[in-house]
C-alpha cells in the first residue's frame, strides 16, 4: 500500500514519518509479549490506544486486540468481535486439517463473524491499520495477524452544500468523510466502469486520496498524467484539497485556477460522465475536477437543471457580469480621465456636478472604494453570524451615505463600485472570483495610467496568458481556442439536452457519443391521434 | 549565478514599470474637478488688436452638493469671454481668465457672428476640424447680432441655451423647415467643386413680456469660398431642401387659385427623390431637375375633396413647387452667382473632362445655364376625414 514511498528511502528525511524505515517492514513476532512491547514503544504516550489481552479458550493461547477507541466502532467490537472470539468452545472437529491450520487462519475462516478482514504480517501494516480505526488481532505463536475494519467515528451528516447553492437540483453535498463521498458518487453512477484508485499521501496525515473516473470514457493519457502527478507528491500533510491542487496544477504562478473544485456530488458525477477525472480527498468536502477549462468556471449546475431557454439566457448574462466585474471601475476611471467625449453630455454634466469638491483624484477614489469593499467582504466572511449584519450596516451607512455626504467620495463612484460588487457575485466559481478581483485592480491601474489603450493592452496580455495555459494537457481556452464548433453546444449557451449528443472532444476524444440520435420530443402526429380515437 | 541574474532582471523590470507608471505625467489627463464642460461656443469679431472674441457657455456644476434631500440643483450655465488674435489664440487666452481647463468634447453648438462670416471663416473651420476635441457633429449657426447675445439668450424650459439650440436643430432634422448644418456637412460642401456651402441663421427676437428672448432659426446663409455672400429668404431656404440633404418633411401652404373663393390648403410634402441630370452637348450644359415626392393633405378650407379635386390639388402643388424651385435657382444664378444648387458637382460627376474645361470660367457660365424643373407629386393621404370638418353651407356640394 505504501509502496510508492519506498523509492525515496535514500533521500534525506526532513519531515516526520509514521515509523522509521527499519520498523516499517519489521515482521510480526511469534511472541505476543514482544509484539505488545513493540506496539507500546511505538505508541508511547498514546492514551487512546487500547490493548485488550485475553485467552483464546479452545486454543489455550493468549491473544490481543489493539485499536484506537475513538476511531473504532466500539459497539461493533463489543457485540460482534469479542463474543465470536471468546465463545469458541472447540476447534472445528469436522475439519481435521484444521489442526494444521494456524490459529489466525482458523479465526479468519471459521470464527470471526466479520466481513472486511485482512491478514497482515508486518508491524508497519498493523500500525497503519490501527491508525485508520481498524482493530488488529494478534495471537501468541503466529507471525501473522488480522486486521478488522472497525472504522467508525463521529461524522458530519450529509447536508446541503453551503457554497454552491442551487434553486433546482439535489440538496446533498460531499462531507469530510471520503467513504461518504465515494458512496455519493457511486450512487449516481452505477457502473462497473466507474473506477476508484486509492493513494495515501502525507507522511504524517496519511490522507486517503481517490482518483475517480469512468474507464473507457476518460482519456487514458489524462488519467496517466493525473496518476503521475499525484505519485510525485511527497509531503508531510494533506489537510485540504488545496494542498493537492497546488501540487499538481500546470502553471502555479497563474492567477487563474486550472483545477475546478466542487462540493456537489451531482457536479462531480456530471464531470466524470463527461470524461473528466475527480480527485477525492479525505478530510474535506471539496472534490477536485481535472482537466478544467475556463468556461467551466463560469457555469453553474443550475444551467443544466433549468429549462434550456432560461439557462442559455442566464449564462449569457453571466458573461456580461464577468466583464463588468473585471472592467467597470477601470473603464470608468479611464473614460473620465482621458476620454470624456465618450460619455453622453447630460451624464457627464451630472458626473462632474457630483464630483465637485471631492478631494481625491479619481483613481485614488476608485482604489479607496475598491479596497473598502474588499475589506467589507472579508469581514463579512470572517465575522460570526450575529455580528455579520453589523458589517452590512457599516457598509451601507459609512460607505454608501456618510462618505458621500462628507464629500469624500462622489456618488457616481459609489454606484460604480456597487454595480461591480454585485456583478462579481455573479461568478459561480469562488476561486475564479478571486482571480477576477485581483485582475480588476490591475486593470484599474492600467486604465488610470494609460486610458482605454491600457485596458486594451491589459485584455490582450490576459488573452495571451489564457491561451498559453493548459490544464492536464488540455488547452485552458478550449473549445474557443483552439476553435471547435462542435463543442460550442455547451459553451456560451447551453443547448437542450436532446441536442447535446456528444461529450466534449477534449475530455473524451475517443468515446464521444453519449445518447441516441434524434431524441427531440415531438407531439404525437394528428394521424396517430385519429387512429387512437377510432 | 544565472538564476540570480534572472531574478534581478525581473525586479528591475517591475521597478521600471512602476516608476514609468507613477512618475510620468499623463499630459492629457484631467481630473473632474479641474475641468469645465463647454457646451456652446460663440465667435465674434471685435475691434482692437485682438479681433476675435470667443464666448463659451460653460455648465455650472457648483450647485450640486451630494445628497439628494437638499438638492438645489441650480444647474445652468455661465459665460466666459476671452479675446485673441485668432480663434486658437482666444481659446488659449482662457487660461488667463479661468482657473479650470476647458473641455470642448461636449460642445454642441458653434455660433459665428455675421460680421466674422463676411470676412471669412476658413481659419475657424480649419481649427475646428484639426482639433481632436471638437466633433464634426457640432451644429453650426450664424448669428444676426453678436454670437454672444445669441448664446446668452435664456430659453424657456431649458437651463442651458446651447442645449436648447441643439434640441431645436435635432428637431429640425426630423421635421424640416430648414436644413440643419453641422461642421461635417459644412466642410464637405465647401470642398465640393462649387466651393459653396450654407449655414442656418439664428436670429433673436425680443419678446413682449421680456422674460424670455426667443431664438429663431430660419433662413440659410450662403457661403462661397468660406465667405458669406447672401442670405436666402424663408421660402427659398425650404425649396433648397429639394436639392440637398436627406430631409424628409416639407410644409407648403398655398391658396388654390382655380376656385372662386380663397380656398386654402396646406400640404406636407415628402421628398422621395430629386435628380439633377446634366445634358452636355458641345460644351453647352443644360440641366433637367426631376423631383418626385409624396404629399399629405393637412388642412383644407372651403373645399370638397373628390378625386377631381385631389388631382387639381396635385397639379397645383407641382406647379407651386416648380415655381418656387425655379425662383431659387434664378436667385442663385442672377443674384448671388453662387452655385449652391450643385450644378458644377453634377457636371464633374458625369463628365469630368468637360468640367475641367469649364471650371476656370464657371463663374461667367453659371448665371446663364439653362435648366428645366419637373415635379411629380402624389397625394397619398388626406387624413382620417374626407370633407371639411366644418362645412360651409353656402357653398353646398359642388
Amino acid at each position: 500500500m505504501l509502496s510508492h514511498f519506498d523509492n525515496i528511502s535514500n533521500s534525506k528525511p526532513i519531515y516526520t514519518q509514521v515509523l522509521p524505515n527499519n520498523q516499517q517492514d519489521m515482521p510480526i513476532s511469534q511472541t505476543l509479549s514482544d509484539n505488545l512491547n513493540t506496539l507500546h514503544s511505538i505508541f508511547l504516550n498514546c492514551n487512546d490506544v487500547i490493548y485488550r489481552e485475553f485467552i483464546l479458550d479452545s486454543f489455550k493461547c493468549p491473544a490481543l486486540l489493539v485499536f484506537i477507541s475513538d476511531l473504532s466502532n466500539i459497539t461493533l467490537i463489543n457485540e460482534e468481535i469479542m463474543p465470536s472470539l471468546m465463545n469458541i468452545k472447540e476447534t472445528p472437529s469436522d475439519n481435521q486439517a484444521a489442526s494444521n491450520v494456524t490459529v489466525i487462519e482458523a479465526a479468519k475462516n471459521y470464527f470471526i463473524k466479520f466481513a472486511d478482514i485482512n491478514e497482515i504480517s508486518t508491524i508497519g501494516e498493523a500500525i497503519d491499520g490501527i491508525l485508520n480505526g481498524n482493530t488488529v488481532f494478534l495471537v501468541e505463536g503466529n507471525i501473522k495477524a488480522l486486521k478488522l475494519k472497525t472504522t467508525g467515528f463521529k461524522d458530519r451528516n450529509i447536508t446541503e452544500p453551503t457554497i454552491e447553492k442551487l434553486v433546482r437540483g439535489p440538496k446533498e453535498g460531499f462531507t469530510e468523510n471520503i467513504y461518504t463521498s465515494i458512496s455519493l458518487i457511486r450512487r449516481k453512477i452505477k457502473s462497473s466502469e466507474l473506477k476508484f484508485e486509492e493513494y495515501i499521501l502525507g507522511r504524517s496525515t496519511q490522507t486517503k486520496i481517490d482518483i475517480c473516473y469512468l474507464h473507457g470514457i476518460a482519456d487514458e493519457g489524462i488519467i496517466n498524467e493525473v496518476k503521475k502527478r499525484i505519485e510525485r507528491i511527497d509531503v508531510d500533510s494533506i489537510l485540504e484539497s488545496g494542498y493537492v491542487e497546488e501540487l499538481i496544477e500546470d502553471t502555479p504562478f497563474s492567477l487563474f485556477p486550472q483545477i475546478q473544485h466542487t462540493e456537489r456530488p451531482d457536479k462531480a458525477a456530471a464531470a466524470i460522465l463527461e470524461g473528466r477525472i475527480a480527485i477525492l480527498i479525505d478530510g474535506t468536502p471539496f472534490v477536485l475536477i481535472v482537466p478544467a477549462t475556463l468556461i467551466q468556471f463560469f457555469q453553474s449546475s443550475d444551467d443544466y437543471y433549468e429549462r434550456y431557454p432560461a439557462a442559455a439566457a442566464i449564462r449569457l448574462i453571466r458573461y456580461i457580469f464577468i466583464m463588468i466585474a473585471l472592467l467597470l471601475p477601470a473603464l470608468y476611471v479611464a473614460v473620465i480621465s482621458y476620454h470624456k467625449e465618450m460619455i453622453p453630455t447630460h451624464l457627464l454634466i451630472s458626473i462632474v456636478g457630483a464630483a465637485h469638491g471631492v478631494p481625491f483624484p479619481i483613481f485614488l477614489e476608485a482604489l479607496i472604494m475598491e479596497i473598502t469593499f474588499e475589506a467589507l467582504r472579508e469581514a463579512g466572511i470572517r465575522l460570526p453570524g450575529p455580528a455579520n449584519q453589523t458589517v452590512g450596516i457599516v457598509g451601507v451607512l459609512v460607505i454608501g451615505d456618510a462618505s458621500v455626504k462628507a464629500g469624500i467620495i462622489s456618488p457616481t463612484m459609489v454606484v460604480i463600485i456597487a454595480v461591480t460588487a454585485i456583478s462579481s457575485f455573479g461568478i459561480p466559481s469562488y476561486d475564479m472570483g478571486y482571480a477576477v478581483r485581483i485582475l480588476r485592480f490591475m486593470m484599474l491601474v492600467l486604465g488610470s495610467f494609460l486610458g482605454l489603450y491600457g485596458i486594451l493592452l491589459g485584455i490582450l496580455v490576459l488573452l495571451i496568458h489564457l491561451c498559453s495555459l493548459r490544464s492536464f494537457n488540455i488547452d485552458f481556452l478550449s473549445p474557443i481556442a483552439p476553435l471547435n464548433l462542435k463543442d460550442f453546444k455547451d459553451t456560451l449557451v447551453r443547448f437542450p439536452w436532446w441536442a447535446m449528443g456528444e461529450r466534449p472532444s477534449f475530455t473524451s476524444p475517443h468515446n464521444r457519443r453519449r445518447q441516441k440520435h434524434n431524441l427531440k420530443p415531438n407531439p404525437p402526429s394528428k394521424f396517430d391521434n385519429d387512429r387512437k380515437g377510432n | 549565478m544565472k538564476k540570480k541574474f534572472k531574478k534581478q532582471m525581473i525586479i528591475l523590470n517591475i521597478f521600471i514599470f512602476i516608476f514609468s507608471a507613477l512618475f510620468s505625467g499623463c499630459f492629457d489627463k484631467s481630473e473632474l474637478s479641474q475641468i469645465s464642460v463647454v457646451i456652446g461656443i460663440g465667435i465674434d469679431k471685435v475691434s482692437g488688436d485682438e479681433p476675435i472674441a470667443v464666448t463659451l457657455e460653460v455648465v455650472k456644476t457648483t450647485g450640486f452638493k451630494g445628497s439628494s434631500d437638499d438638492s438645489e440643483k441650480t444647474s445652468g450655465s455661465v459665460f466666459e469671454v476671452s479675446t485673441g488674435k485668432s480663434f486658437f489664440d482666444a481659446l488659449q487666452n482662457f487660461s488667463k481668465v479661468s482657473p479650470v481647463v476647458m473641455d470642448f468634447t461636449h460642445a454642441e453648438v458653434i455660433i459665428i457672428s455675421r460680421e466674422l462670416c463676411e470676412d471669412g471663416i476658413s481659419q475657424v473651420i480649419d481649427y475646428l476640424n484639426r482639433n481632436r476635441q471638437f466633433r464634426s457633429i457640432n451644429w453650426l449657426l450664424i448669428s444676426d447680432k453678436t454670437a454672444k447675445e445669441v448664446l446668452e439668450t435664456t430659453m424657456p424650459n431649458e437651463d442651458i441655451s446651447s442645449e436648447g439650440i441643439d434640441d431645436m436643430m435635432t428637431k429640425l432634422k426630423k421635421n424640416a423647415s430648414i436644413i440643419p448644418v453641422n461642421l461635417n456637412n459644412y466642410t464637405i460642401r465647401t470642398n465640393s467643386e462649387s466651393r459653396t456651402s450654407f449655414i442656418p441663421l439664428a436670429s433673436m427676437e425680443k419678446s413682449q413680456n421680456n422674460s424670455f428672448d426667443k431664438i429663431k432659426i430660419e433662413k440659410l446663409a450662403i457661403f462661397k469660398n468660406d465667405k458669406l455672400v447672401g442670405i436666402l429668404s424663408n421660402e427659398e431656404s425650404k425649396s433648397l431642401m429639394w436639392l440637398s440633404g436627406d430631409m424628409k418633411g416639407h410644409n407648403i401652404v398655398f391658396p388654390l387659385k382655380s376656385e372662386k373663393n380663397n380656398q386654402n390648403m396646406s400640404l406636407e410634402v415628402f421628398k422621395k427623390s430629386a435628380d439633377i441630370i446634366p445634358y452636355i452637348t458641345d460644351g453647352r450644359v443644360k440641366f433637367k431637375i426631376n423631383c418626385t415626392g409624396l404629399a399629405d393633405i393637412r388642412e383644407v378650407d372651403n373645399a370638397y375633396l373628390d378625386p377631381m379635386m385631389i388631382e387639381k390639388i396635385q397639379y397645383n402643388t407641382q406647379k407651386t413647387l416648380e415655381k418656387q424651385l425655379s425662383e431659387l435657382i434664378d436667385k442663385s444664378q442672377k443674384t448671388f452667382n453662387t452655385d449652391f444648387i450643385g450644378f458644377s458637382e453634377k457636371i464633374y460627376e458625369n463628365d469630368p473632362k468637360t468640367w475641367l474645361k469649364v471650371k476656370d470660367n464657371w463663374d461667367s457660365i453659371f448665371p446663364n445655364v439653362e435648366y428645366e424643373v419637373n415635379f411629380k407629386i402624389n397625394i397619398t393621404k388626406i387624413g382620417i376625414i374626407k370633407d371639411n370638418a366644418v362645412p360651409d353651407n353656402k357653398e353646398g356640394k359642388n
